[in-house]
């Protein structure tokens, strides 16, 4: 009788009064006709349901928002959640208490996406995106499958529309169909081309009039986004049990196939990268404005050398820009010290060799510290790297993506299978061992409510979780807004084990994640590239992550009571980040066989670091972390003070500190340490600064007798059968020179400068910690 | 022993909770049926306050997450300290509909011991004998003194306070030291048969309450001892930023009773001021010109802290002193009929002493028009309902204009009453609430009045108020404020304190001509985003000598301007003058972690600022250490010096700023006090060699040039023994003095 009391009550809850709804949620009671939410696997659709419901109604409130209450219990997810509007906030009754966890098979998903958009109003995802493969494929594919486009027009019903003329928007403006104007969107641009005779009013304006879209049509572009997962970082490596960031590979085979739907030069395909730097990149497929598919690709040499290497693809004159399918085999075999890439295009019939080179012995990818897999954007790292400035713009279907790590073909011109005979699509659907990943292309438009952007990868056993799912996103142009005042409280997260994430937050804004436990996951707590995140505040939290308990890019962060145990191959990854960290914990190094319990990586912005009170505890004899505290490379103004801290047991072969800068962006920024009271106990370390940073100031207090070298310099010593180029580092004497000039066999005078060298004089004052810090 | 001790003290708890003195809770929807769906809870929210603070222990106010926003309408009184309001989250949101501020910490809504009456409040239309002439029909006066309580007005963080121009909405973005014109109209009459003596009216936030404080801007006042020479006062500034004092005088004899009228029109565009007056006892008279003065060219109203406008004295507390303060007693018995601030001009330019006042447009002059028109920029007391007594016992409504129907802003008149500084104890709590108030550029999220002791955590103000957090400075000496968690933007400043000890932490806001306006404060300010400030004029921390004070640490600040050139900022990120008696911590300021991200300067500005205090006023001399800069390397993002001092006052350490492409313009201290008088010294431990630019002071500098192989003991110190300039025939000279301390 209650139950029924109850299904009339929310039966009767109807839209007039929603505004009377309360704004703190409980995810277990009744609610307009929301699911409700029970314990257990079992009931992890229903629970996802009623969260998610939750939340999006908040959503429609904001600014002003809620909160979402997540009772006692262990509650299982079949999707990640989203808190996409500002003021929404997820909370639950204590780390000990609410529980928040995947539903099995799905591990690798990210659990909570924080300030991102699951839908987009004013441009938003169509069935369009998804494109039957039937047909486009052999027929060998699994049934069901679809395609994901990168481009559609918005409202849909056009293909490409055609722009006669290209004008400025303004009001009382004349506008002709063909007409087309480029419109400003969140730091972007959207080409948006008139479908209907009309004088420009405010009504009308494109993507902001009430009405635009009675006379406009938006071209809208996306591009498919990977990160936290083995597309963008790599075989998960047995040994450390996190990714091997492809520089540990010692194979990887890619296989992709996609439709170019529009003729157009000079735009990318596909890669792994960071950054909008062309070194920035493991490997990137593109269109060159020269008519050819080239692959570019980062390489490190056995000496340490790294090289930015590129290919030709296609075969020579063949153009690559052909409207049709396009069938890529990329492998990349360390161990046989060759690089091998396939084609099969609209003009080629059958695969055709088209790149055979070997590969230095020793070689291997570059390393990366953060990276992500793009489809069908500039492969800059951002998920948001597609924009329609272009008169045409980037148009593929994806059909088809492995990868894998290890050699799957022959070294033959013909395309073999090394397990024998010629490969069909099925290949792409197939998780074979080996498989790092692939897409199994099952998710469809039809479903666009429910799957938003979402992209479904299937893990294969080089990842560590055969067949468990992650997700990418199929991320649209225009679509970059910030959210505020987010917050994630009073839970345990349990991603993972190795891949996705806790949460994941991007363009958060004062965001708070607070008395959390979050432990597994690529990231416990990581933003996505490109994030701006200011500013996400995690205090009184335990975290964990195989790659970094807490990364955050281009962001300020604040990190207040917080224990990382164990650490990844980082603890605290920072990128081009503000970072305010006081009273955190480093423990247990060994397990992920970690590298610096810090890390930031230059970017064009941050590198305001105040860490006070860090403690980093290792078991004796520990030969983690292997490189030590903290891994700088800087490119902005930078400050790194480190004061009252405590270190035992680092890596033999550790340096406290490690200083580089980024090249070539780098060399301008002035920035200067400021280390006092900080303790080292245990084996002696390697140096106390490594560094090639010949700009390096600062005042460090270290205790006497702990480091084999104050300073080491990270250069190769001056070689007489070499040659350098100006901005060579060497180092001649113990000391480090530059190359003034380009030259060969003229060594470094002890003495100081000549007009070929400049002895590097760091401003760096080293101090004994009884003299105190002041003279 | 021990045990013995604990015994009476458990019994002491005990009987406390026995008695039924425990904090209590009073939920807002649920305990006053208060639901946001029917409209303004001001009523429900106040009771529950007054409920909450009724009770001995205090307790806390909840103010649920709702669907919809809280509207109040006019200031909520928490005149307990023992008043926590809890709000839950995000969802939880007060909306403000009124002009004015919206939690008031420490004041009470009436003080029975100093209660303000209806007397305090006469009709002054259609009077005998007249105060106003025919043509208003209806007015309510401001009367000083209703025979029991004498009272006061204090208008803070609106338009009078502000400046005229702020009422132009929606260019809200200056103040009273923008106004290119400034007209002032009053209208007060002297109900006793005594002279009226002192200040009438003002813009100030000094303890002195007069013209000679250098924290008042402008009065309208006379001697205080004979009432003679009653003039229009301001603090005034020529094109080079030196300072004077502009006097337009009203009348020379003390004005008696009936009714004074003044008007002042200033024109600083023009370059002319002038003034009219007339004291009438039976009808209204025309004003006759009593001055005329030419202001230099680029004359404008000095660039002013903050302060409030008063009437009937101008201090730096809301009320007005104590009975027997000898100052206030000489506030005699007058009631304010009309009050009005404009930005326009009003009236045809006098060319002598003694000419009739006649308007620019030709129309008649009229009581109506003088006070109570709403022309374009202009503030006045409004005609119909200057008071709200429904609403409480000592609020005013002051009426912007331009907008054919007026805004209401809120004023108080309160009375004079000794402050009961820190008298019950207890900590008011502010937690957990989104505040959205709907009148920018007025009044405060949160102010902080007679309270012990203040706790502000997880608050966001959504909307562009005259200040996020303020202080109406009741002077709770060193009134422990935390602060955490929280983001406000404000047009004036985020946050307004006096004589506070502060412990802020994690505090993002959007600066307004400020980010910090502090007087005599103390504490710790540590980790905040100060972004998109294009408006801030002179600094972004302006610390004021006060009465109070002490050290003051503020480390980890990132000035983020994304990119953006702020074209007014031509002081420093930093200001800081000492504290008057600072205790025994001194006047320490420590700074420390100074992160200029993305702010383009441009304008030959410094790190920090020091001065003395205003008045030259002796105080215990500053020490400033500052440490740990990072400044953009784009040249156009430089700054022209780390510190700007002209006072011999301050002594400081200054250390750990990047050599490297830091291209000082003029050089680390950009010194212009008495030759050998500079105090300060910078030590930087980490140079790549001697300097090649800019100003260096003989005794003030001291470099270390450690070894190209860095290693303890290996650098050589080098100190400057001869002042110079780079690149003049007179550089500094450098001396090198040993090896660094290992």
């Amino acid at each position: 009788m209650m139950r029924h009391l109850l299904a009339l009550l929310v039966v009767g809850c109807s839209l007039p009064l929603l505004a009377a709804m309360p704004r703190v949620l409980d995810i277990t009671q009744p609610c307009q006709d929301y699911a409700i939410a029970a314990p257990g696997a079992a009931h992890a659709a229903e629970t996802t349901q009623a969260i998610q419901q939750r939340l999006d109604y908040l959503s429609t409130l904001s600014p002003t928002g809620g909160r979402v209450v997540i009772p006692r219990g262990d509650w299982f997810l079949t999707a990640p959640l989203v808190l996409d509007q500002g003021g929404v906030e997820l909370v639950g009754a204590g780390q000990d208490a609410t529980t928040l966890q995947a539903v099995p098979g799905k591990a690798a998903m990210p659990l909570v996406h924080v300030a991102m958009t699951r839908f987009f109003p004013y441009l938003p995802h169509q069935p369009e995106n998804w494109v039957p493969l039937a047909g486009l494929l052999d027929n060998t594919v699994p049934a069901g499958r679809y395609g994901i486009r990168t481009y559609t027009e918005y409202p849909p019903g056009g293909n490409h529309l055609t722009v006669k003329a290209t004008k400025s928007w303004a009001e009382g403006t004349a506008f002709q169909p063909g007409d087309a104007v480029k419109v400003s969107a969140n730091y972007s641009q959207i080409t948006c081309v008139c479908t209907a005779v009309h004088t420009a009013s405010a009504d009308t304006r494109p993507l902001q009039g009430t009405h635009w879209t009675q006379a406009w049509t938006a071209k809208v572009p996306a591009n498919v986004f990977f990160s936290m997962n083995p597309f963008a970082d790599g075989a998960l490596d047995p040994a450390s049990g996190r990714a091997s960031n492809l520089a540990g590979m010692s194979a990887y085979t890619v296989e992709l196939a996609y439709v170019n739907n529009s003729a157009n030069t000079a735009r990318p395909v596909a890669g792994v990268c960071w950054g909008e730097a062309p070194q920035n990149k493991v490997w990137a497929l593109y269109q060159s404005d020269v008519d050819s598919l080239r692959l570019a690709y980062n390489l490190t040499l056995a000496d340490g050398t790294p090289v930015s290497w590129q290919d030709e693809v296609n075969p020579r004159g063949q153009s690559p820009t052909a409207i049709g399918l396009y069938r890529v085999v990329l492998q990349f075999d360390f161990t046989g010290h060759r690089l091998q890439a396939w084609l099969r295009g609209p003009n080629n019939p059958t695969w055709v060799r088209t790149l055979n080179r070997d590969l230095p012995v020793g070689a291997h990818f570059t390393p990366t510290q953060k990276a992500s897999f793009i489809f069908g954007g500039y492969p800059n790292g951002s998920p948001y790297a597609n924009r329609s400035d272009f008169d045409v713009p980037y148009d593929y279907t994806l059909c088809g993506l492995r990868m894998s790590a290890v050699p799957r073909y022959a070294d033959a011109d013909a395309l073999t299978l090394r397990s024998g005979g010629a490969p069909t699509d099925a290949i792409y659907f197939a998780n074979d061992p080996g498989t790092m990943g692939l897409l199994p292309l099952t998710d469809h438009g039809e479903d666009l409510r429910n799957t938003g952007y979402l992209v479904t990868q299937v893990l294969g056993d080089a990842a560590g979780e055969t067949g468990e799912i992650g997700y990418g996103i199929l991320w649209p142009g225009a679509v970059l807004v910030g959210r505020q005042h987010l917050r994630v409280s009073d839970m345990t997260l349990k991603p993972g084990p190795h891949w996705g994430a806790g949460i994941v937050n991007w363009q958060g804004l004062d965001s708070k994640f607070w008395n959390l436990t979050i432990r597994g996951g690529f990231y416990a707590i990581g933003d996505l590239p490109y994030g701006c995140s200011y500013t996400t505040d995690i205090r009184n939290c335990k975290l964990s992550g195989a790659h970094a308990a807490v990364f955050t890019d281009y962001s300020a962060v604040c990190l207040r009571h917080v224990t990382i145990d164990p650490c990844g191959r980082y603890g605290v990854l920072l990128s081009g980040a503000n970072a305010d960290c006081d009273d955190v914990t480093f423990a247990n190094p060994v397990t992920h066989r970690t590298e610096y319990y810090l890390c930031h990586v230059g970017q064009t912005y941050g590198g305001q670091l105040q860490f006070t009170h860090l403690t980093g505890t290792a078991p004796a004899g520990s030969a983690y972390p292997s490189g030590g505290v903290f891994d700088f490379t800087h490119i902005y103004p930078t400050l790194v003070q480190m004061q009252g801290c405590r270190f035992a047991n680092l890596g033999l072969d550790a340096a406290l500190l490690q200083m580089t800068y980024s090249r070539p962006m780098a060399g301008t920024a002035p920035k200067t340490l400021a280390i006092t009271d900080v303790q080292v106990t245990g084996p002696r370390l390697a140096a106390l600064v490594r560094t090639d940073d010949p700009e390096l100031t600062g005042v460090i207090d270290a205790p006497p007798g702990t480091y084999r070298q104050w300073v080491q310099w990270l250069a190769p010593a001056w070689n007489a059968t070499a040659t350098y180029a100006p901005g060579d580092h060497v180092v001649f004497g113990q000391q480090l020179y530059v190359a003034r000039t380009r030259q060969a066999n003229h060594p470094p005078i002890l003495t100081g400068d000549t007009d070929d060298w400049r002895l590097v004089r760091l401003g760096l004052s080293l101090r004994m910690p009884s003299t105190g810090n002041k003279p | 022993m021990l045990k013995r001790l604990c015994v009476p003290l458990v019994l002491v708890l005990a009987g406390g909770l026995w008695a039924g003195a425990a904090p209590i809770s009073r939920n807002l929807q649920a305990d006053y049926g208060a639901d946001p769906a029917n409209g303004d809870v001001t009523a429900m929210l106040q009771r529950a306050l007054d409920d909450v603070a009724a009770n001995p222990d205090g307790g806390t106010v909840v103010i649920p997450a709702h669907a919809q926003a809280w509207q109040v309408s006019r200031p909520l009184f928490v005149g307990s300290p023992k008043v926590t309001i809890a709000g839950e989250g995000m969802g939880t949101t007060i909306r403000m509909n009124g002009r004015c501020s919206l939690f008031l910490l420490g004041i009470r809504d009436a003080y029975p011991e100093a209660p303000i009456s209806a007397a305090h409040f006469p009709s002054v239309a259609g009077q005998t004998p007249p105060v106003l002439d025919t043509s208003v029909p209806r007015a309510t006066g401001l009367r000083t003194n209703d025979g029991h309580v004498r009272a006061a007005g204090f208008f803070p963080l609106c338009p009078f306070t502000l400046g005229a121009r702020l009422a132009r909405y929606p260019n809200n973005g200056t103040h009273y030291s923008a106004d290119p014109v400034f007209t002032v109209e009053l209208c007060v009459r002297n109900n006793g048969d005594g002279v009226m003596k002192g200040v009438i009216c003002g813009v100030g936030d000094g303890p002195r309450g007069d013209i000679g404080d250098p924290m008042t801007l402008w009065t309208i006042d006379s001697d205080p001892t004979t009432g003679a020479h009653l003039a229009f006062h301001a603090r005034v500034q020529d094109a080079m930023g030196r300072e004077s004092l502009l006097t337009l005088p009203l009348a020379t004899a003390p004005v008696g009773a009936g009714t004074l009228r003044v008007a002042v029109q200033l024109d600083f565009t023009a370059g002319r001021a002038c003034a009219w007056s007339s004291i009438s006892t039976v009808l209204p008279l025309p004003l006759a010109c009593t001055a005329v003065a030419t202001l230099p060219t680029g004359t404008r109203f000095k660039t002013f802290a903050y302060g409030a406008f008063r009437l009937g004295r101008v201090t730096d507390s809301p009320f007005t002193g104590s009975p027997a303060d000898p100052l206030t007693r000489q506030l005699g018995d007058w009631t304010y009929a009309g009050v009005y601030l404009g930005d326009a001009l009003r009236y045809a330019w006098p060319t002598a002493p003694g000419a009739a006042q006649a308007r620019l447009d030709g129309a008649a002059i009229t009581d109506a028009s003088r006070y109570f028109t709403r022309d374009a920029g202009s503030i006045a007391l409004s005609s119909d309902r200057p008071r709200d007594p429904a609403a409480s016992n000592h609020l005013v409504l002051m009426r912007c204009g331009q907008r054919t129907d007026g805004e209401y802003f809120y004023g108080y008149w309160l009375p004079m009453r000794p402050l009961a500084l820190n008298a019950q104890g207890g900590t008011t709590i502010v937690r957990n609430l989104r505040l959205d108030l709907c009148a920018p550029f007025t009044g405060a999220a949160i102010v902080i009045g007679e309270a012990s002791r203040v706790s502000i955590s997880e608050v966001v103000s959504c909307m562009m108020n005259a200040h996020g957090i303020s202080d109406w400075g009741c002077h709770v000496p060193n009134c422990p404020v935390t602060v955490t968690h929280v983001a406000f933007d404000a047009l004036e400043a985020i946050y307004y304190g006096k004589s506070q000890n502060l412990d802020i932490r994690q505090f993002n806001g959007r600066p307004g001509w400020t980010a910090f306006r502090l007087v005599g404060c103390q504490g710790a300010l540590r980790g905040m985003l100060l972004g998109d400030s294009d408006n801030t004029d002179h600094a972004y921390f302006m610390l004021h000598a006060g009465p109070y004070g002490g050290p003051l640490s503020i480390e980890n600040i990132c000035f983020d301007n994304e990119g953006y050139e702020n074209p007014h900022l031509d002081g420093a990120l930093f200001y800081a003058e000492p504290s008057l008696h600072p205790g025994p911590g001194g006047n320490a300021l420590d700074i420390k972690l100074i992160y200029d991200g993305t702010m383009y300067t441009r304008l030959n500005q410094a790190v920090v600022q020091l001065a003395d205090a205003p008045g030259g006023a002796v105080t215990p001399p500053g020490r400033l250490t500052l440490a740990l800069l990072a400044i953009p390397n784009a040249p156009e993002q430089h700054p022209a010096c780390l510190v700007r001092c002209s006072s011999t006052h301050w002594e400081g350490r200054i250390e750990g700023y990047p050599q490297h492409d830091m291209r000082l313009t003029i050089g680390p201290i950009d010194y212009s006090g008495p030759p050998g008088g500079c105090r300060l010294h910078t030590y930087q431990y980490d140079a790549i060699g001697l300097p090649t630019e800019g100003a260096w002071l003989a005794g003030c500098h001291e470099l270390t040039i450690p070894a190209a192989l860095p290693a303890p003991g290996s650098g050589t110190v080098y100190r400057c023994t001869k002042s110079g300039v780079y690149g003049t025939p007179t550089p500094p000279v450098w001396t090198p003095v040993g090896k660094e301390a290992k």
